[in-house]
């Protein structure tokens, strides 16, 4: 590496610490801001402004036409306030069934002698990268053949598999990071090892646990090609409600795709909210092999 | 604590079987979802790509071995998707890489309202791909969208221009849209890899006069070089396997302008009904998308070091 002189004086150096590097790093700051919200900042406004204010040349937004209405009428129609309901139902039951089977296979896959572990753990990594187009199709037809079309069962049972080697690797990661003397004290006490496992693995992980309940949850919220095969009229989830909404020649009035479009990100953005810390400590964790 | 429950046979065989047997039993549950819902269906894709199967035509099952495999490759539909993907690919991996370099030294530096602004950055994350496609096609909507009311203020254009007619500007809005959602992720595994950097590198190199450019490209740019590469491999993968983004916010169109790879995958399985060779397509994708992903496991094992 070679010297750099020092030409700039002390003083200048510290000028350029104390002004012009907080306004660079604020501008920056304020542009990745500004391309984060602004796409949802627009549908947030289309939802809540008469389409006529948008629609004019320049646009005309005003105060005064803030109106709920659209939000609304939206909730007020059954085929969408059913679609929340699915969408509700089934991340809420997915998310459920991958933290039990997840903590039951994590733990061992963490913990005990377990045969040919290895194995385990390289399916659960390869599973992860099946991409959900080669299984749309087989997926299908298994389902039909199953009579589970169209049930809220049918997509829980594709999300929870999907969704499993994931939660399984952040609950094994998490898992790993808890010292081995607090289970094996729980087991002096005469602890089973189911019960080392759920009254002392799983509240001591507590905080990886959420963010993992919240990435199932998300990512079952989130999904929309299996929802949009295996779901024809009575398990549409909120997703492919939406996209039928947007591509549907019926409706005359945006602002009702632009609340459909918020309804379908608050429950999911208001958790990200409230939840932050611990998820983008789970996003790192998920990556960690 | 409780006691081990009194001696019923079951719960004492339950409790006294051996470590490597009650493991199994634990794995159990999701051994047979896999089995089903994921090997199982992968086993059924490969066989059909081995069949000419044309549901518009027949209902029947032609055996034809790996001649949809062949046939894949005189394509032209198929063969027309290549370039799509590789710029829609190309400009995701750009963008998103470059943003979230950006972004994670932003977030790396200590200034006030910090942790908010990381807060807020999340949001895209959170965000369905297909909301996503609603958003990035409000925004350069040809007579509502920001994009065009911002530029037509600023004086830059006359009238609002239909950007989705072209098939440059659609596949781009794509790829703008994907790269989106990708930021906040990218920041933090990059940010997270920034924070392994010791603080004495930094103090060593102050000393020996290196100014932050210095720093930057000696320092920081090569402890993050195997985390860069992942996340670039990650974006292959993600643009790949792009469909949710596409389908609400372009439908494959102007025309075919945007139908890239999985999308293409997606028309002829469900609108052309082509089962045998949508198969084998999808069967590629998955082989390529396995093999991408052992690559960037392979450098994230090295990113542990």
């Amino acid at each position: 590496m070679s010297a750099v002189p020092y030409d700039l004086s002390y003083s200048m150096r510290q000028f350029l610490y104390d002004r012009v590097r907080p306004i660079i790093l604020y501008a920056l700051a304020g542009i990745f801001v500004v391309w984060t919200v602004a796409p949802v900042l627009w549908i947030a406004t289309m939802s809540v402004q008469p389409e006529i204010n948008y629609v004019s040349v320049p646009p005309k937004l005003s105060l005064a036409d803030v109106s709920l209405r659209w939000y609304a009428d939206m909730l007020a129609q059954a085929d969408v306030a059913a679609a929340l309901q699915n969408s509700i139902v089934i991340a809420f039951t997915t998310m459920t069934l991958c933290l039990v089977f997840g903590a039951l296979a994590a733990y061992p896959l963490s913990r005990l002698q377990l045969p040919r572990k290895n194995w385990f753990l390289t399916i659960s990594i390869v599973s992860r990268m099946i991409p959900s187009m080669v299984l749309i199709i087989p997926m299908f037809l298994i389902m039909r053949q199953l009579r589970l079309l169209d049930t809220h069962l049918s997509l829980i049972i594709v999300y929870t598999t999907f969704l499993l080697p994931y939660v399984i690797w952040m609950l094994k990661n998490f898992f790993d990071q808890i010292p081995y003397a607090l289970e094996a004290a729980a087991r002096m006490d005469g602890c089973t090892r189911l019960g080392a496992l759920f009254r002392v693995m799983i509240p001591v992980a507590g905080p990886g646990v959420v963010a993992t309940a919240v990435f199932a949850f998300i990512g079952a919220w989130n999904e929309f090609l299996f929802g949009l095969i295996l779901s024809t009229r009575l398990a549409v989830p909120i997703t492919v409600k939406l996209s039928a909404l947007v591509s549907s020649t019926f409706h005359s009035d945006t602002s009702l795709v632009a609340a459909t479009g918020m309804l379908a990100i608050i429950p999911v953005v208001t958790l990200v909210f409230v939840l932050n810390r611990y998820i983008v400590r789970g996003l790192v964790e998920g990556v960690k092999y | 604590m409780t006691k081990t429950p009194s001696p019923s046979g079951f719960w004492q065989r339950f409790h006294r079987m051996d470590e490597s047997k009650f493991g199994l039993l634990l794995t159990l549950p999701t051994v047979i979802l896999v089995l089903i819902f994921l090997a199982l269906p992968i086993a059924y894709a490969f066989f059909m790509s081995l069949n000419q199967i044309e549901l518009t035509i027949s209902p029947d099952w032609d055996f034809v071995g790996v001649e949809n495999y062949v046939g894949l490759l005189s394509d032209t539909r198929v063969t027309a998707t290549i370039p799509r993907t590789l710029y829609f690919a190309g400009l995701n991996v750009v963008v998103t890489t470059l943003m979230a370099l950006c972004l994670a030294l932003v977030l790396n530096e200590n200034f006030k309202g910090r942790n908010w602004i990381r807060v807020f950055i999340l949001l895209p994350w959170a965000v369905a791909p297909v909301v996503s496609g609603v958003m990035w096609r409000y925004m350069f909507h040809q007579s509502y969208g920001l994009i065009n009311a911002i530029l037509s203020a600023l004086g830059l254009i006359n009238k609002y221009v239909v950007w989705f007619d072209d098939p440059t500007f659609a596949l781009s809005i794509a790829s703008f849209a994907t790269a989106w959602k990708a930021l906040p992720f990218s920041t933090l595994i990059l940010l997270a890899s920034m924070q392994g950097i010791s603080e004495s590198l930094f103090r060593a190199s102050k000393m020996d006069g290196a100014n932050i450019f210095h720093r930057f490209r000696y320092v920081t740019l090569p402890h993050l070089r195997p985390t860069l590469i992942f996340v670039v491999v990650l974006q292959i993968i993600s643009s790949l396997q792009a469909f949710d983004v596409i389908f609400t916010l372009t439908r494959g169109g102007p025309g075919q302008g945007t139908v890239v790879l999985n999308y293409l995958t997606f028309v002829n399985a469900f609108e052309r009904l082509s089962i045998g060779n949508a198969s084998a397509m999808s069967i590629l994708l998955a082989l390529l998308i396995v093999s991408l992903s052992g690559l960037s496991i392979y450098i994230s094992m090295g990113r542990k070091k």
